[in-house]
Formats: structure tokens, C-alpha cells, sequence
């Protein structure tokens, strides 16, 4: 059971740079790659830094804290320190308009 | 959702910068009020890397997006009538209720007043005993600008509740005090001051109600004790708020010679919760026993911050936090003991049980210690499980079906805090109320 | 036999040796900049992602400010620091400098007195290269691979550079940085599947390295199946005036392996030692840290586990000594990820005088490590009044199936224990000693049994005089 929320448009997101919103409570960043968000929690799975201050190399995202990088799309973990996955959401586009799923 | 943050004064902090001495209230107040507006205004909100707030959540209570309850009346009517049954017949306890600048007296007791106890609001002390309440107003107990949550309690407050009672005197019948949470969208400020002279002796309440399940509203509330030399308070405070109704509780003591502080917090309601207790033993032969219990489900986030401050030789401190934590809660412990090098033959304990109901229920526990006195007893621990499947299975054994079993382990894992509950019908209702959401 | 001869002191005990006395063919400036980690990694012959990587650390190290937590390191000027010094080849030392501990190792080895002066670096008597051979011969048989970090990434430079940086990158700590860029000696250890050491290896045994160096960096890789007991330091006072020793431990222990690191530390009182020990335990295998924390003015160290593989077991003893000037901030991190995991850690110290000793842990569950067990006991012995103990643990759990406990206590010796020896004729501070060595008796009965012998020999003759 998910809920969408719209949470911008799409040329409100600069490119390759992570975005912190809050969406129900729910602290996420989103990150634009061309046309394409994506979505991850905004807390690193290591020591739960924000992942927000962090920046984007490529398809992944580095944690400014200790250097763990994690994959923009899975949010697999690419680079120690971490060891777990960093959660991420399903973004959906329309008509510019930027959808969330927040369970 | 906007993706940009626009930083605008909500109309409280519009209030608060035109705030002005207020002609009603004693000076000293309204200069204290006046620099903690200063202070809640060119302070930083502490973030996680602060060693305070690595579990919670500081910005949390801010006043973003919030105005000053309003008085409703008729508000809440039920939740009266549920706390009257809980004191019992309105006519044998002293019990007030506040809900910002009103007041209201639901019942008066006889036996206190002729006892010399005094329960009134806030407000109505600092008119007609200013000199009285100025001394433990400015005792410096709580800091009121050293950061923001609190300064900005401070420049709020204009009300709460005053309990006094007199040197030796035993409050021969329980109080009971209801801080109601405003309107969503608003925020309160509840202050109470409990001062207990040498010797005096008393059972009191705090209820805290109100608020709102769907659209955030904040409380800001503290809750001061000054114990005489020989005082004995025995303090129970039930948080019962709305589920969006994000609550902060400051609850400071200070403990003169031989006194004695009982404290039992317990919670249920709110949502993003922080409650800081800290028991300060200046003086020698001083006691704090101090119990929660709290039960958490949906997204509740209760954040506890605990100091048992030993500055003074012979003080005993003992502390027990039990929680149990479902759904997607999360329930946070940071507690310190502190040991001043002088403060020899203290005997300390700390103990932060969690129960973890769901698989998605989250539990962070810091139990610290800083001693610098050697002669001394200080222990503490922490432990966090499931149910144990060894006590499930034995009741299982014994043919009771694993639901009635696991709900027969938590409330009895509750009940160690419960019991220390002076008034049974509080008790009862702490207790149902976990057997309740079990269900 | 040469009598090269490093200060000795007076007495039943055996001071160490003296960097001071050795002579070095090379030293770089003071402070530390990418000039001085060209030079070093020159100097050594480095292939170029080494000096990548060195580089990228150093960045790193330079932005990276201070913790803001931990011990005092306000006194440490990181300007005056002379980051690398190459001393002359082979210090040579007298049969007489060589530490009790060591030297009842060899015993217990049945090392022949020939080995031994060698394996102790003593005298050019006998045929270095040959007599050394004999135990190498016998690790090289197993496929055992046991050289010093520098010989380690010459000649197995495939291997170093897939594990190295992997278990604790550069990024992860400011000192973890600064290592990674000026490290210099160091072990590298190598089991291969199934093979199980019976003999633990020392690190001092490794020959024509730094042996005290000042940010050695050790990486031990245990194969499947794989034992090994690696013992690190000795309970001999290590002077040196390098005011810095900041080492990084890596370990990654396969599915089913045992690796179990002691650590005796005893550096002398004016040295900051800060640390980054950490280990990758996979499906089934076992990590131990056995650490002991004696000398040093400051020490940061807290020996963690990554438990990643189902079942995995992560253990940490650590026992903390601190006087008069003296603050050891000490203790263990364990990281459950996978289920079946189980941690502990016991941790036991002793602050005299005015010294201080801390215990800053962290036991992490993440979602999904189902039924992980983890025990954290932490006891603290205060004998002076001045003296003083802090505990900082962290607990984080996401598992509702997992089981976390902690305990902490603080206490001071007890009157009646006291009492009740002196009754039987005993010394109060002979009493004191037995009753401190008692104290940490859970953790010395896990150490090489030399080691323990020389540790509570230690504690004797700390009591003696500082009773009354």
C-alpha cells in the first residue's frame, strides 16, 4: 500500500545534486540526473549522517562523513564504511511533475 | 511541497519579537521572559553532532508554522471527566487545569487548604506572591537561555501552576494538575514549580492532555521541584497527548539534605517526545528514584535524556526506564551519572529495559557514566530483546494461547514501574491502558 | 658477541630500548605535506597507485578537522611531528634489552639459542639470513605468508591492493588518514584456506623494519577455514621521542576463519597513541581483539568487528591501566549485519592516581541480523580518590529479534579484601596487587601466559610504594 506525493517539478531539481525534503515526516533526499530523480533515505546506513551533504559522482552518491558511497538507482553500498543499503523510493515523472512513494 | 525552505516568522515568533513587559507581571519575570526571547532568536538549534541530541531530534521544536493556543472552552470535556475518574470524586482532590492563559478550578480540597498547602496557576502566584516564587524562579536550576528549546519555553511561558507547602507539613490529600496542549497549529507553554520545604511531604500529579491526532501542535513544558532539607515528593506525571502533538519536557529537581524525590513519568501520547530529566543531589543524604514507563506505536519517537547529578557525599540516585516499542516506533535513551570528586560514598544505579514488539520498532540506548569520586557504588545497564521465547514458551506450556502469554510478559515487564505509582487508580489505568493496545 | 648496548635500567626489570640511540639515513622535514609523501613513497619504490593512493589520503587528512570527542589533543602539534624516518638497517641490541615476555616466548617455542638472538635482532654473531630461514621455512612451507607491510606490497602486490583500504578506508577517521598517507612498516599476514598456525606470530619478529614505527600499517588476510594468533607489542616501557604513533590494523577473516589479535601496549608516557583497528568476519568465522592499554600518555583505540557473514562471533577483552597523567580512552565496536551473529566485549580498567580511563563502545543491530546476540560488561577499579572513569556506550538496535544487554560498574578496592589478606601476612601492597590482578584475571588468562606473567609483575611493582 503506497502513497504518491508530489513533491516538485522536475526543473526545480539542480543537476546531479542532492536534494533534502521532507515528505510525511519522512526525511529523503532526491537526486536529478538528467530526466531521470532518484530517491534514497537521507540518512547514511553507517552513522546516519545526512547523505544530503554529501555529493554525487556518477551514478552514486557520496556520504561526506567517512566516505561511503552508495548507488544512486539501488542504493546498494559501493564503498566502505558502509555495510547496509541506504533505503530508496520509487520516483514516478508526469508531465514534469515529480511523484514519490512513501510507504 | 514546496523544495525550497522559506524562512519566515510564524506568528508566534512574531509575537515573540514584539514582546513587551507585561504591567501584570513582576519585573524580574518579565526581564527573564525578554532575554530568553533573545536567546531563543541568536541561538543555533543543535543538530546530531551534538552529544545532547545524538538520538533526537532538536529542530523538531522549533517554532516554525505555529501560533498561541487559544482557549477553548468545553475543550476536552471527556478527558476531564477520565481524570476526575482517575482522582476520584472531584470534591476530594485539589485539581486544576490550564490551558494557556485560563484556568480552570475543577475542584478545591478543603484538608489542603487548611493544611496551608497551596495549588494555584502560575499566573496568580507571580501577582500575589512574587517574592515567594522569585527566589526558586531565579535559583538558576534550569538555565533559561543556554539553548533555544529552553529559552524559547521561557519567553513563552505565562502560565502553569504553583504547589507549595509549608515547612513540615504532610499535603494530607493528593494533587492533581491538567496541562492541556492547544489547538493544531498552536503551541503552550506550561510552567510548574513545586516547592516543598524543610520536612513537608506530598503526592502530586501532572497530567498532560490535549492536543491533536492529525495536524501538529507543540508543548513546551517544565516541570521544577525545589526539595527542602527532609522533603519528600512523590511526583507522577502521565502524558497522554494527541498523536501529532510534539511535546518537550524539561523536569529539573533539586534535592536538599536527607530529601527525597520519587519520580514516575509515564507516556503514551505525542508523537516526536523528548523529555530531559535532570535530578541534581547538591546536599547530603539527598534520594531520587526515578521510574518511566512509556509504550510507543505508529511513528512515535520518544527521545529520554537522563542525569543523576551526585554533588554532595551519601546520595543514593536510582533509575529505571522500561518501553516497549511497536509498529515503526522508536524509542531513544541517553542517561548520565555524574560524580563530582567529592561527592563520596554515592550509590548510583541505572537501568533502561526496551521490548521490542515489531520488526520495524527501533531501539537506541546510551547509559554513561562520569565518576570522579572513588568510594563509591554506580552501576548501570541496559538490555533490549524480544519477548523471550524461553518465558513465552513456559506460559504457552502451561495453556495459555501465545497472544495472552506475550501480553501477560509486557504488562508484567510495565508493572515494575507501575507499582511505584502512589494513587491505585493511576496505576490501573497506566496498566490497562498497555493491556488495552496489546490487544 | 657485539656489544652494542642501548640504555639499561637498574633493577629486576628491564627498561626497553631507545630510538634516540639509532642512527637514520634518512629524514624528511617536520610537518607533514605532499613534498615529505613524494619523498617517502620514492624512497620505497612504490608503484604509482600506492602513491594515489597515499595522495588522495593526505587530502583527505589535511581537510578532515579534529573529533570533537575523545581524549585531549590539544597539546599535539602536528607541525614539530617528523612523519618519516628511515633507521639504519637491522638494530642491533643486546640479549639483555630483549623484553621478559619475549624472551620466554622463546622459550616456550623451544626456539634453540641461536634463532632466538637473531629473531630478537641481537648481535651480528650468527648468519642472519640463514638462521631466520629455518622458521620462515617452516611458514613458507604452509604457504604462510609473514613479512613486514613494505616486503608485503612488493612482493604480493596483487593482494595488498585488493584488501588494503577495503576494511578502513582513508575517509573513515582523520588518523586513519594520516596513516594511510605516511604509513611505513607494519605486518602482513597472509594464511591460506585451511591452514591453522599453532605458533602465534610476533611482531617481533619481523625483521629489518621499524619496530616501534610510528604509523605502521597491518593487514592480515585468514583464508577459509584459516587460524591465526598474531601478537602485537610487548609489556616493556617502548621510549621514543616520536610524540605520534597512529597505526591502522586491518583484518578480514574469511568463512570459518579464527583470527585472534593481542595487542600489550606500553608506550611511554609522553606518546599519543591513537589507533584504528578493525575486522570483516564472514560466515562462520571468529575475530578476537585481546587489548591491553598500559603506557602512553593518550590512546584512542577501539577494536571493532564487522559481523557480515552469518554466524559470525566478534569478541573483544580489553583491560586499561591509567596514572598520573595518563588518559586511556578505550573500548570495541561490534556491527551486526547478518543473522546469527553473536558479540561481546569485557572491558576492565584501572585508574590510579589521577589518571582516567574511559570506555566509548558502540554495539550496532541492523534490520534483518536476526537473533544476534551481544553482551557488553564494562568494570571500572578506581583506587585514588583523584582518579576518574568514564563510560560512553552506544546501543542501536533494528532488530526486534536481537538480544543486546550491557552492564557497567564502577567500584573502588575493597576495605574487607584487604583486610582480610593483610590478616594472612600479606603486604598491602602485595594485597593490592593480587586483588587488581585478580580484577583482571578474565582478561590475562586470554593473553600468551608470558605476557600475563610479565603484566601482573608489572601491576606488583606499580603497587609497591604507592600505597599509604
Amino acid at each position: 500500500m503506497s502513497d504518491w506525493h508530489r513533491v516538485c517539478h522536475i526543473d526545480d531539481l539542480p543537476d546531479s545534486k542532492p536534494i533534502p525534503i521532507e515528505v510525511d515526516d519522512y526525511e529523503i533526499i532526491l537526486v536529478r540526473q538528467g530526466d531521470k530523480v532518484f530517491c534514497l533515505r537521507d540518512r547514511c546506513s553507517h552513522e546516519e549522517f545526512p547523505l544530503s551533504l554529501g555529493t554525487v559522482d556518477g551514478g552514486r552518491i557520496c556520504c561526506k562523513a567517512h566516505g561511503a558511497e552508495f548507488d544512486l538507482a539501488t542504493g546498494k553500498v559501493l564503498k566502505a564504511p558502509a555495510l547496509v543499503p541506504v533505503k530508496t523510493y520509487e520516483v514516478r515523472i508526469e508531465g514534469g511533475e515529480v511523484f514519490v512513494s512513501i510507504e | 511541497m514546496s523544495v525550497a525552505a522559506v524562512q519566515e516568522l510564524s506568528p508566534v515568533e512574531q509575537k515573540l519579537r514584539a514582546l513587551a513587559p507585561d504591567p501584570n507581571l513582576p519585573e524580574w519575570f518579565s526581564a527573564m521572559r525578554l532575554q530568553a526571547r533573545d536567546a531563543y532568536f541568536s541561538s543555533a538549534y543543535p543538530d546530531r553532532s551534538s552529544e545532547a541530541w545524538h538520538y533526537g531530534e532538536a529542530k523538531r521544536f522549533k517554532l516554525d508554522g505555529l501560533d498561541i493556543a487559544h482557549a477553548q472552552p468545553g475543550f476536552n470535556g471527556k478527558q476531564y471527566e477520565r481524570i476526575c475518574g482517575l482522582t476520584g470524586l472531584p470534591r476530594r482532590v485539589s485539581c486544576l487545569s490550564m490551558l494557556g492563559p485560563r484556568v480552570t478550578e475543577l475542584s478545591q480540597n478543603d484538608a489542603l487548604l487548611k493544611a496551608g498547602v497551596t495549588v494555584m496557576a502560575l499566573r496568580q502566584a507571580l501577582a500575589l506572591r512574587s517574592e515567594q516564587l522569585r527566589p526558586y524562579w531565579l535559583s538558576g536550576l534550569v538555565c533559561p537561555d543556554c539553548d533555544p528549546i529552553i529559552a524559547g519555553h521561557y519567553a513563552l511561558v505565562d502560565n502553569g501552576f504553583f504547589v507549595h507547602v509549608p515547612k513540615g507539613v504532610q499535603a494530607p490529600e493528593p494533587v492533581h494538575l491538567i496541562m492541556e496542549s492547544g489547538e493544531p497549529g498552536s503551541v503552550v507553554a506550561p510552567h510548574v514549580l513545586v516547592v516543598l520545604e524543610e520536612q513537608a511531604a506530598a503526592d502530586v500529579y501532572v497530567h498532560f492532555i490535549g492536543g491533536s491526532d492529525a495536524e501538529r501542535s507543540l508543548q513546551l513544558g517544565l516541570v521544577e521541584t525545589h526539595l527542602g532539607d527532609g522533603a519528600r515528593l512523590s511526583l507522577t506525571k502521565i502524558q497522554h497527548l494527541g498523536l501529532r502533538t510534539d511535546a518537550f519536557t524539561r523536569e529539573a529537581v533539586r534535592i536538599g539534605q536527607d530529601g527525597r524525590y520519587s519520580s514516575i513519568s509515564v507516556h503514551f501520547g505525542g508523537y516526536r517526545v523528548r523529555h530531559e530529566l535532570d535530578a541534581e543531589l547538591t546536599a547530603q543524604g539527598g534520594e531520587a528514584d526515578l521510574y518511566a514507563m512509556h509504550f510507543l506505536r505508529g511513528r512515535q519517537c520518544y527521545d529520554f535524556h537522563t542525569h543523576q547529578n551526585h554533588q554532595a557525599p551519601d546520595t543514593r540516585s536510582n533509575l529505571l526506564f522500561k518501553g516497549a516499542v511497536t509498529d515503526r516506533a522508536r524509542a531513544s535513551y541517553q542517561g548520565l551519572i555524574t560524580v563530582a570528586p567529592h561527592a563520596q560514598k554515592t550509590d548510583a544505579y541505572q537501568a533502561n529495559r526496551t521490548l521490542l514488539l515489531s520488526p520495524e520498532a527501533r531501539s537506541d540506548s546510551s547509559p554513561q557514566l562520569e565518576i570522579q569520586a572513588n568510594d563509591v557504588r554506580c552501576t548501570h545497564g541496559s538490555t533490549t530483546t524480544n519477548v523471550g521465547p524461553a518465558e513465552l514458551f513456559y506460559l504457552e506450556s502451561r495453556g495459555l494461547p501465545r497472544e495472552t502469554a506475550r501480553r501477560l510478559i509486557v504488562s508484567g515487564f510495565m508493572a515494575q514501574v507501575a507499582d511505584h505509582i502512589p494513587l491505585p487508580n493511576v496505576r490501573d489505568y497506566a496498566y490497562n491502558y498497555v493491556m488495552e493496545r496489546l490487544e | 658477541m657485539s656489544e652494542q648496548v642501548a640504555s639499561v635500567e637498574v633493577g629486576s626489570y628491564s627498561a626497553g630500548w631507545h630510538d634516540s640511540e639509532a642512527r637514520y639515513t634518512f629524514k624528511a622535514e617536520p610537518g607533514l605535506s605532499e613534498k615529505v609523501v613524494r619523498q617517502l613513497s620514492e624512497m620505497k619504490g612504490e608503484p604509482r597507485w600506492m602513491l594515489d593512493f597515499r595522495l588522495r589520503s593526505l587530502r583527505h587528512y589535511l581537510e578532515r578537522p579534529l573529533p570533537a570527542w575523545g581524549g585531549d589533543l590539544t597539546q599535539l602539534d602536528f607541525d614539530k611531528i617528523y612523519y618519516y624516518l628511515k633507521p639504519e638497517a637491522g638494530n642491533s641490541r643486546s640479549w639483555d634489552d630483549v623484553p621478559e615476555d619475549i624472551k620466554k616466548t622463546f622459550d616456550r617455542l623451544g626456539i634453540p639459542e641461536a634463532e632466538r638472538t637473531v629473531l630478537a635482532g641481537v648481535g651480528a654473531q650468527y648468519d642472519s639470513e640463514s638462521v631466520y630461514h629455518n622458521l620462515q621455512g617452516k611458514w613458507q612451507e604452509q604457504g604462510v605468508i609473514f613479512l613486514d607491510m613494505d616486503s608485503g606490497l612488493r612482493e604480493h602486490e596483487d593482494i595488498v591492493r585488493a584488501h588494503l583500504g577495503t576494511v578502513i578506508p582513508p575517509e573513515d577517521n582523520k588518523f586513519a588518514a594520516l596513516n594511510s598517507s605516511v604509513w611505513s612498516g607494519g605486518s602482513f599476514v597472509y594464511v591460506p584456506k585451511g591452514v591453522k598456525l599453532d605458533i602465534p606470530l610476533q611482531a617481533y619478529f619481523r625483521i629489518n623494519s621499524d619496530r616501534a614505527g610510528q604509523f605502521e600499517r597491518t593487514l592480515i588476510i585468514a583464508e577459509e577455514g584459516a587460524f591465526v594468533h598474531y601478537i602485537e607489542g610487548c609489556t616493556a616501557p617502548v621510549f621514543t621521542t616520536d610524540a605520534l604513533h597512529s597505526a591502522v590494523v586491518e583484518i578480514i577473516c574469511k568463512p570459518g576463519a579464527r583470527v585472534r589479535y593481542s595487542t600489550v601496549q606500553n608506550w611511554a608516557h609522553n606518546v599519543y597513541n591513537l589507533v584504528t583497528k578493525r575486522a570483516v568476519a564472514m560466515e562462520g568465522a571468529t575475530m578476537e581483539w585481546v587489548d591491553g592499554n598500559i603506557g602512553s600518555r593518550l590512546t584512542m583505540k577501539y577494536p571493532s568487528v564487522m559481523l557480515v557473514g552469518e554466524g559470525a562471533t566478534g569478541e573483544v577483552l580489553s583491560v586499561a591501566y591509567a596514572q598520573d597523567g595518563q588518559h586511556q580512552d578505550t573500548g570495541a565496536k561490534m556491527i551486526h549485519v547478518a543473522p546469527g551473529t553473536s558479540s561481546r566485549i569485557i572491558s576492565k580498567s584501572i585508574s590510579k592516581g589521577s589518571g582516567r580511563a574511559t570506555y566509548r563502545g558502540l554495539v550496532r543491530i541492523h534490520d534483518g541480523a536476526r537473533h544476534a546476540k551481544s553482551n557488553v560488561e564494562c568494570d571500572a577499579l578506581l583506587l585514588d580518590e583523584s582518579s576518574r572513569t568514564d563510560t560512553y556506550p552506544y546501543m542501536e538496535i533494528d532488530e526486534d529479534t536481537a538480544s543486546v544487554g550491557h552492564e557497567a560498574r564502577v567500584s573502588k578496592v575493597s576495605g574487607e579484601q584487604l583486610f582480610y589478606l593483610m590478616q594472612r601476612g600479606i603486604s598491602e601492597e602485595q594485597a593490592m596487587a593480587m586483588i587488581i590482578s585478580g580484577f583482571i584475571e578474565p582478561i590475562t588468562r586470554e593473553l600468551p601466559l608470558e605476557y600475563a606473567v610479565e603484566l601482573n609483575r608489572l601491576i606488583e611493582l606499580e603497587m609497591e610504594g604507592s600505597v599509604g
